[in-house]
Parts: C-alpha cells; structure tokens; sequence
C-alpha cells in the first residue's frame, strides 16, 4: 500500500480534517516517521541530568534514546541501541554511570557513546568491524539543541535551528524561566504517567481548546465551587478551590483568554485573561523577584499568565504553574501523557508546593480535571470510528483572526484556529518527503 | 462473648487493641468503599483525617512532590459530590471495585495518644470498561478511643505507582 502525498493533502482542508488522521493506523505509524522522527522533540530538562554521568532514558517516536552528562559537562542523546548486535544498552529509567555495558556479550560505551572495550576482540581485525570503525560507538541523533535548559532532538537533520523552530513561542519558556529569581529551573523528582486510550492529537488540541471547559469540567470544577461554598463559605481562600473554580468561567472568559498561533504549529492560550491571574500573592516570592529584577521588570514577568503553551507536536508547558507534559504516543488509540515538575530556583517553596497542588488536582489520572478530558478523548475516538460524517469541524471563528506583531496570530479564545494551525503543520511534516509506502513508515 | 463485661471498659488506661480490632476495621471500611457508602466512608477519618497516594515509593512528602491522590476532608467530599453528579461523564457508566484486605501488622501503637500504625496489603479490582488490578500496601494511622477507630491518615503505595497509570475513579 502506498499513502501518497496528494492522499495527504486530500486529509486536510482549510476548515475540516479527515476523521482517518485519528483513527487509521496506517496514518500513525507514517507520523511518527515523519513527525516524531523527523521535527525536533522534547527529550528533557538538562537538570534531569545535572552532574557529570548522569543519565535518563526515553523515546524520541518509536525510538528507545538515552540522554547523558558526559564528563565535560556536555549533553548528549544517543539511541538506546547496543553498537554490536542492537541490544537495548539500559532498560533504567535514570542513573549515574560513566560506562553502559551491554548485557548480551558485554561491550562498554562511554557516556558520550565512545565505544571502550570489546571483549575478545581480536575476532574483530580485519573485518571491518576493527577499532577505526566508528560503526563501534552508540550512534547519536541528528541534531540536539538546549533552550534555557529544555533539551531538544531531532532524528532527522532537515530542520531549522531550533531557536527558528520554536519563534515567538519561546516566549513561554522564557516567562516560566525567568519566574525563577536565579532564572533557573530544576526539575523535581516525581512523574505522573497517565496512559489515555486515545490518538495523541487529541490532547494536543485541547490544550488550547478553550470551548470545552465549561462543560467538561463542570462536574468537577462546579462541584469543588459548590462544596467549598456550603462547608467553608465563600470568602475563604482555599488553594485547592483557587485552583478549579476558574474552570468553569464562562464562555466570555475563556474567548477573552485568547489564542495565539504561530508557525510551525505552536500555539498558546492565555494572551489577554488566564485561569492563573487570581491565586493569592506570596510575599517572600515578589520580594525574592524585585530583589533579582527591580521592580519594572517583575511587573512584566507578572503580567504573562499563560494558559497552556503547545510546542507541536510533543511538548506542552504551563509557564505559570512550572508543569510540563510531555506527549507519547503509543499506537493510533493509545497515548501516554508525563507530566514534570519544575522548581523556580530562588523562589520560596510554597512556589513549589502550588506547582504539586495544580498537577495533583488537574494531571493526575485518579484526580478531577485530567479524567473529565481523558474521558472525552475516549469518546472521539470511538466517535470517529463511526461512518457518520468522514470530516471533523475546525470551522469556528475561521477567518477572524488578526495578525499580530510578533510573528504569531491571535485569536479569539474559542477560536478554532489552534487545530488549524496544527493540520498546517501535521500536512507540511507528512508530505515533506516523497510519497511513501508502508513499508517505509515501519 | 459470655460475660457482660464491655469489650473495652473505658478505664484510665484504655484496652489495647488487638489485631482483630484492626482487621475488623480494615475489613468494615473496605466493605464500605465496596458498597459505595460513601459518606459513612468519609466519617471514619477524623477532621483532618488526610489520604494519600504518593506517585513515587517511599515517597516522603505530600506537599513537594507529586501525588496521584491526595484528598484532604473538603476534597473528599468534592470527589464523594461528584460521584453522583450527572455530568460526571467520566463516571459512565459507574465504577465498581472490590477490595481484598490483607497481612495486616500492628507497626506501633501510643498508650498514651491512641495512635496505632499499621500495615496491610492490599488488591482492588476496579471495574468501568474493562478490570483494572490494582495492589500495594497500605498504612493506616488510626486513632484509638478505647472502643472504636478513626483515620487520621490512610496512605496506600501502589506497586506500580511510578508506572503507567490507566484513570481510577474510586478509592483504594
Ligand atoms: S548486543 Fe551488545 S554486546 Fe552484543
Ligand atoms: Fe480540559
């Protein structure tokens, strides 16, 4: 079977997707050839692996890699692949080492991937498998690239610098950055892995789909309204009810919140209102800031309370919690979703604490908001599967947008224009080669 | 039980509870997650009674490092509201579980508090589309009154909390 690109592009209109990019496997396995091993991706946060040897190990698409700390201090992804006859080299989730030796007939790489002892390896002279082959190191991926401490691969060499790459949407991670008053994150021990039985697009999209919170999360951000009201009454601050009453805002607010598009696929909600504005001030926090700022500058690093950034098609930040989710995907129904958490170097632990508080309420799979979204996922997928109508709706607000200054495009909240901009660049990244057959995705 | 002496005579010193104290204990709430009585649940843990799914194990704090539940009492009863909400559409159709409770060790009991630490193991079956299983250990922290207990903190570590995790709806 051939999927060509014209098949493709007959995929994707201006206004409406073709319900098969979420249900036909044939579909996902040629994105994660051409998307997920072929545009930069999020491997991890350099202080994951802060000192020299330290390592952790994760998937770039369908491929096992392994991201060290060399001794010089330098950042190295490397597939996750035995030099000699493919084993996987370590099966840790993280570690200290300054060697991997693989299990099966015990060769040793450097954690740069320099291979460094062959046992019996006489066998080897002559063979072309001899000590000048550089066949005998780990290979690397193409390119790796660190922006203020996010760690990026791609597996293909055909793209832009990463800075290029992610634009004007670097904002996002400069706003969560530069809330720290060292301008420094380190992230946390502790990871939520929640596995979704649906299409990884799906999450990606609602990220930034402000129209569906009022309804989907109105069993649990009402209720948490409704409760706090009878037990503790209105007026006092509970952090939790802080947290999911601004859920269930109001169509009016949510379009306020605004989008903002920008090429390559990202996008952010969050540019006028934010469901983060309102939490209560920490002191010590503006103090320790203005300290390390003045007070001007504080201000304007305030004033960013952004919603959700997504960094298509794998990497989606929340600035003002200091939580990232990382997107997996695991077949064409299935997606893991792992959820980071990153401490503002600098700032009193309560940050820290308000950051744990979001991601227990909102990511955990066993909490009140990740559920009521994951559970919706389900059900597109099972939707789709049906032949009612082949195409899915990006039709709202279409053609209302407005261009804005920093080469991005904004948007009302409700706006449609996140999933269009993301199709934008889904077409681009899966026809950028030539047609391909089946073969070539596996 | 032949005599007419009470179980536990409130004396100064009150009777120390045995394992079977405990076991009973573990065994009625286990009953009542089972049945979905869910706010006679809620009233075994006292006033700031916390539970606690840590997401690491060994996990030692609730506050500065990520949990996959931690439910204070208000937020118990958010959770126990929404589990009759009608469009809690997550909760369609609605869980069931059954709990087997089991090996439960007395780990330290205070004379003088009521407190008594202790162990069990665990598995729930919890039951929507499809049978997630579900096991680990848990650890109550009771408070004893001489005759009855309450919860003071239930923390219950999975075995796979640092896995891959499908969505729970209901308590361990
Ligand atoms: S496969 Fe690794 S040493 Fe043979
Ligand atoms: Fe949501």
């Amino acid at each position: 079977m051939l999927v060509t690109n014209e098949q493709l592009d007959g995929l994707v209109r201006a206004d409406e997707v073709h319900r098969s990019v979420y249900v036909d496997p044939a579909i996902f396995d040629l994105e994660m050839k051409r998307i997920f091993e072929g545009t930069w991706i999020f491997v991890g946060h350099d202080s994951q692996v802060a000192k020299p040897g330290d390592f952790i190990t994760t998937m770039i698409g369908r491929q096992s890699v392994i991201m060290t700390r060399s001794k010089g201090g330098q950042v190295h992804v490397l597939y996750n692949r035995c030099a000699h006859k493919g084993a996987e080299l370590t099966s840790e989730r993280e570690g200290n080492t300054k060697t991997f030796r693989c299990g099966y007939h015990g060769w040793v790489f450097g954690n740069d991937g320099t291979c460094m002892h062959i046992p019996a390896e006489p066998g080897y002279d002559d063979t072309g498998f001899g000590p000048d082959s550089c066949k005998r190191n780990l290979q690397s991926v193409a390119k790796v690239d660190i922006y203020r401490g996010f760690v990026f691969a791609s597996l293909s060499e055909d793209v832009p610098p990463l800075t290029e790459w992610l634009g004007g949407a670097a904002t996002s991670i400069d706003n969560m950055v530069d809330r720290s008053p060292e301008g420094e994150l380190e992230c946390v021990k502790g990871v939520l892995r929640y596995r979704h039985d649906s299409n990884w697009k799906f999450f990606v999209e609602n990220l930034n789909d402000l129209l569906h919170a009022v309804v989907a999360h109105n069993s649990s951000s009402f209720t948490a309204r409704r409760v706090a009201k009878q037990e503790v009454g209105e007026d006092v601050v509970i952090p939790a009810i802080e947290i999911l009453a601004p859920f269930t805002s109001g169509y009016s607010f949510f379009d306020q919140m605004g989008v903002m598009t920008y090429p390559n696929g990202h996008s952010f909600s969050g540019t006028g209102k934010s469901i983060h504005a309102a939490y209560s001030d920490i002191p010590d926090y503006q103090n320790a800031m203005e300290a390390a700022y003045g007070e001007e500058r504080t201000k304007e690093i305030f004033s960013t309370n952004r919603h959700n950034t997504v960094y298509y098609p794998s990497l989606t930040i929340k600035g003002a919690i200091q939580a990232i989710r990382v997107v997996r995907p695991i077949s064409v129904n299935e997606t893991v979703i792992e959820t980071y958490h990153l401490r503002l170097k600098g700032a009193p632990e309560q940050l820290l604490k308000r950051t744990i508080l979001y991601s227990n309420l909102i990511n955990s799979s066993a909490m009140l908001v990740g559920p009521d979204d994951a559970e919706q996922y389900r059900r597109m997928q099972k939707g789709l599967m049906t032949q009612a109508n082949d195409w899915v709706s990006m039709h709202r607000y279409l053609g209302r947008e407005e261009e804005d200054k920093d080469g991005g495009t904004q948007a009302i909240g409700s706006s449609d224009i996140v999933f269009r901009n993301q199709f934008k660049e889904w077409l681009r990244l899966m026809t950028k080669g030539s047609d391909a057959s089946l073969e070539d995705a596996a | 039980m032949t005599s007419a002496t009470p179980l536990h005579p409130q004396t100064s010193q009150m009777a120390r509870p045995t394992r079977q104290d405990v076991e009973d204990f573990l065994i009625e709430e286990a009953a009542l997650l089972d049945e979905q009585e869910w706010d006679r649940w809620n009233d075994l843990f006292t006033d700031d009674g916390l539970y606690w799914v840590p997401a690491t194990l060994g996990q030692e704090d609730p506050y500065t490092h990520v949990s996959i539940m931690l439910e204070d009492p208000l937020l118990r009863k958010v959770r126990i509201k929404r589990f009759s909400a009608p469009d809690a559409y997550s909760l369609q159709p609605f869980p069931r579980s059954v709990h087997l409770i089991s090996n439960v060790r007395i780990e330290d009991y205070d004379e003088d508090s009521g407190l008594l630490k202790c162990r069990a193991k665990f598995i729930m079956l919890e039951y929507q589309r499809k049978t997630q299983t579900y096991g680990g250990t848990v650890r109550h922290d009771l408070r004893w009154d001489g005759d009855t207990f309450k919860i003071q903190q239930k923390r219950v570590d999975l075995i796979n909390a640092d896995g891959v995790l499908d969505c729970i709806n209901l308590y361990f």
